[in-house]
C-alpha cells in the first residue's frame, strides 16, 4: 500500500512534466495569446484577478468564462482538454468545501430546498457558492491558459517587470530546471531499490532505506551543484546574465 | 609554442585521498592528446586543474606562458583573457545545460566573455550550422536526448573559440552515429588550429581523436607517454590503463 502510494506520487510528478511538455507545444502555436508578451500577461493576469475577486455578480462573472473560452479558442487550444482540467474538478472541490455554507445553520437566509424540516439550503448560500466558484474557476482558468500559452522560462523573466532581481530570476529558472534531474534521480532510486525488494520491509528497515535515498540525493545535488557551478566558471561566469 | 607546462603537480581531495601525484606534462598548441586510464585515476582532476577550476597543492601550472594559480585567476581581465582561450566539455552535460533554452545556453559563455553582439549573431550561426541546431532553438535543455545534449554542451563551449578544448569522456553514452558525428566534428576543431585534450575510457577512439596518448596508472601519475599507433593495438599497455 505505501509502495503504491510513493509509486502513485512518483507518477504524478512525472506526469506534470508531462503537462508543462504538452503545454510547450501549445505555447509554440500562433494563437491570440502566444502573441501578447509573458510580462503583459502577467498584469493582465493581476488585474483580472483583482477585478473577478471584487466582483459580487453571478451573471458578470458567467459573461466572464464565456469570453474566457472564446480566449482559449482563439489561442488554439483544445477547449475540451482546457474544460477537462478545470471546469470538473474546481467546482467538484470547491463544491465539497463550501457544502456547509449553503445550508442556513452556517448562514441564515430565505429556504431553496429543503433536507429536513429544519435544514434547508439558503438562496444567499448558493448564491455565494456558485460567486466563489465562479471566481476561482475563472482566475485557475486565466492561469492555467497563461501557463499554456507562455514557457515557462518567459513567465520566470516576466517576474522583471514587478523588479525582481535578474539573479533571483535566474536561480528560480535553474531551480525549475535542476528540480527535473532530481525528480528523475529519486524514480530511478524508486525502482532500483524495488527492483532488489523481494520480501516485505519491517517498518525500521524501510525508514533507514528511506534516510539513505534521502542522504544519498542531498549528496548527488551537491554534486551537481558544484560542478554546475564550475561549468558555468569555466565559460566565463562572473555573476552577471 | 607551449599551451600547458605543468610541473611535479600534486593533488588531494580534501579528505586526503590523492587524486594526482607528481604529473609533469607539456601541451603544444595544436596537438590532439588523449588521457587515458583506469577509474579514479584522476584523469577529471587533471582536466579541471588545466581549466584553472581546481589548484594544485603542490607544483607549477603555467598555461599559455603565465603562471596559473587561484590569485591570477580573480583578477578579471586574466580571469577574461583565460577563459576566452580555454573551453571545457564536462562528461556529464546535464551540468553544463543550466539555461532556459538551447539559445540561452549558446548565448551564455559570449555574453559572459564580452563578446560584442554582431560578433555573437555571426557564431550563433555558424554553430547552429555545425551543430545542426537549427530545430533545438527554443527547446529546454532537459527536454533534449542524451546525444542532442552533448551536441549542445559541445557547442556552447566551441561558441566562445576557444584556443584549447578540453572534453572530459565525450563519446560516453552515445550511440555510433553521434559518436562518428563527435569524432569529426573534433578532427575539425583540430585541422583549425585548436588544441584537444581528451581524457576517455573508450579505447577505440583512442587512434581517431588523438596523436599522442599520456597514460595514467593507478598510482594518480602519468606512467607512459606515447603516439596513438602504440597505443591502440597494444593490450599490454591498455591492461596497464585499465581499459582491457
Amino acid at each position: 500500500m505505501k509502495i503504491k502510494f510513493i509509486e502513485k506520487t512518483l507518477s504524478e510528478t512525472a506526469e506534470f512534466f508531462k503537462w508543462e511538455f504538452f503545454a510547450e507545444k501549445y505555447a509554440s502555436k500562433n494563437g491570440l495569446f502566444q502573441k501578447i508578451s509573458s510580462d503583459k500577461k502577467l498584469v493582465i493576469l493581476i488585474l483580472i484577478a483583482i477585478s473577478i475577486n471584487l466582483c459580487n455578480s453571478l451573471v458578470v462573472l458567467a459573461i466572464t468564462y464565456l469570453i474566457l473560452l472564446m480566449l482559449v479558442l482563439i489561442s488554439k487550444i483544445n477547449p475540451g482538454f482546457f474544460i477537462k482540467k478545470i471546469l470538473v474538478i474546481i467546482p467538484l472541490v470547491l463544491g465539497i468545501i463550501l457544502l456547509p455554507s449553503t445550508l442556513n445553520i452556517v448562514i441564515n437566509g430565505s429556504p431553496l430546498l429543503h433536507i429536513t424540516k429544519y435544514i434547508f439550503f439558503t438562496r444567499e448560500g448558493v448564491y455565494l457558492a456558485s460567486v466563489i466558484i465562479m471566481r476561482t474557476l475563472i482566475t485557475v482558468s486565466f492561469v492555467v491558459l497563461i501557463n499554456l500559452t507562455t514557457p515557462w522560462n518567459q513567465i520566470l523573466n516576466s517576474l522583471s517587470v514587478f523588479k525582481i532581481p535578474d539573479i533571483v530570476i535566474q536561480i528560480l529558472n535553474m531551480s525549475y530546471r535542476y528540480l527535473y534531474i532530481l525528480i528523475k534521480t529519486i524514480e530511478e532510486f524508486h525502482y532500483a531499490l524495488k527492483s532488489r525488494i523481494l520480501t516485505k520491509l519491517k517498518i525500521s528497515n524501510s525508514r533507514k532505506l528511506i534516510s539513505f535515498q534521502i542522504a544519498s540525493l542531498f549528496r548527488k545535488s551537491l554534486s551537481l551543484t558544484d560542478l554546475t557551478y564550475k561549468a558555468m566558471v569555466s565559460r566565463g561566469y562572473t555573476a552577471k546574465y | 609554442m607551449k599551451i600547458y607546462e605543468l610541473k611535479d603537480i600534486s593533488y588531494s581531495y580534501f579528505k586526503g585521498k590523492v587524486a594526482l601525484d607528481n604529473i609533469n606534462l607539456e601541451i603544444s598548441a595544436g596537438e590532439k592528446v588523449a588521457v587515458i586510464g583506469p577509474n579514479g585515476c584522476g584523469k577529471t582532476t587533471l582536466l579541471s586543474i588545466l581549466d584553472g577550476l581546481l589548484f594544485p597543492n603542490f607544483g607549477e601550472i603555467k598555461a599559455f606562458g603565465e603562471i596559473l594559480n587561484e590569485t591570477k585567476l580573480e583578477n578579471p581581465e586574466f580571469n577574461i583573457n583565460f577563459r576566452k582561450k580555454t573551453g571545457y566539455v564536462f562528461q556529464n552535460p546535464d551540468v553544463m545545460l543550466f539555461c532556459p533554452t538551447v539559445l540561452d545556453e549558446l548565448s551564455f559563455g559570449p555574453l559572459q566573455l564580452n563578446i560584442d553582439n554582431n560578433e555573437l549573431k555571426k557564431r550563433l550561426e555558424q554553430m547552429i550550422e555545425l551543430f545542426h541546431l537549427e530545430k533545438l532553438l527554443k527547446a529546454a535543455p532537459f527536454s533534449l536526448s542524451f546525444g542532442e545534449k552533448k551536441r549542445v554542451a559541445l557547442a556552447s563551449v566551441i561558441i566562445n573559440n576557444p584556443e584549447v578544448i578540453l572534453l572530459d569522456e565525450p563519446t560516453t553514452g552515445l550511440d555510433p552515429k553521434n559518436k562518428n558525428i563527435l569524432i569529426n566534428l573534433i578532427n575539425k576543431l583540430n585541422q583549425n588550429g585548436k588544441t584537444i585534450i581528451t581524457a576517455t575510457h573508450d579505447y577505440n577512439v583512442i587512434s581517431e581523436i588523438s596523436t599522442r596518448v599520456e597514460i595514467f596508472g593507478e598510482e594518480n601519475t602519468i606512467i607512459k607517454s606515447l603516439s596513438h599507433a602504440n597505443v591502440s593495438n597494444n593490450p599490454e599497455i591498455l591492461c596497464s590503463a585499465g581499459l582491457l
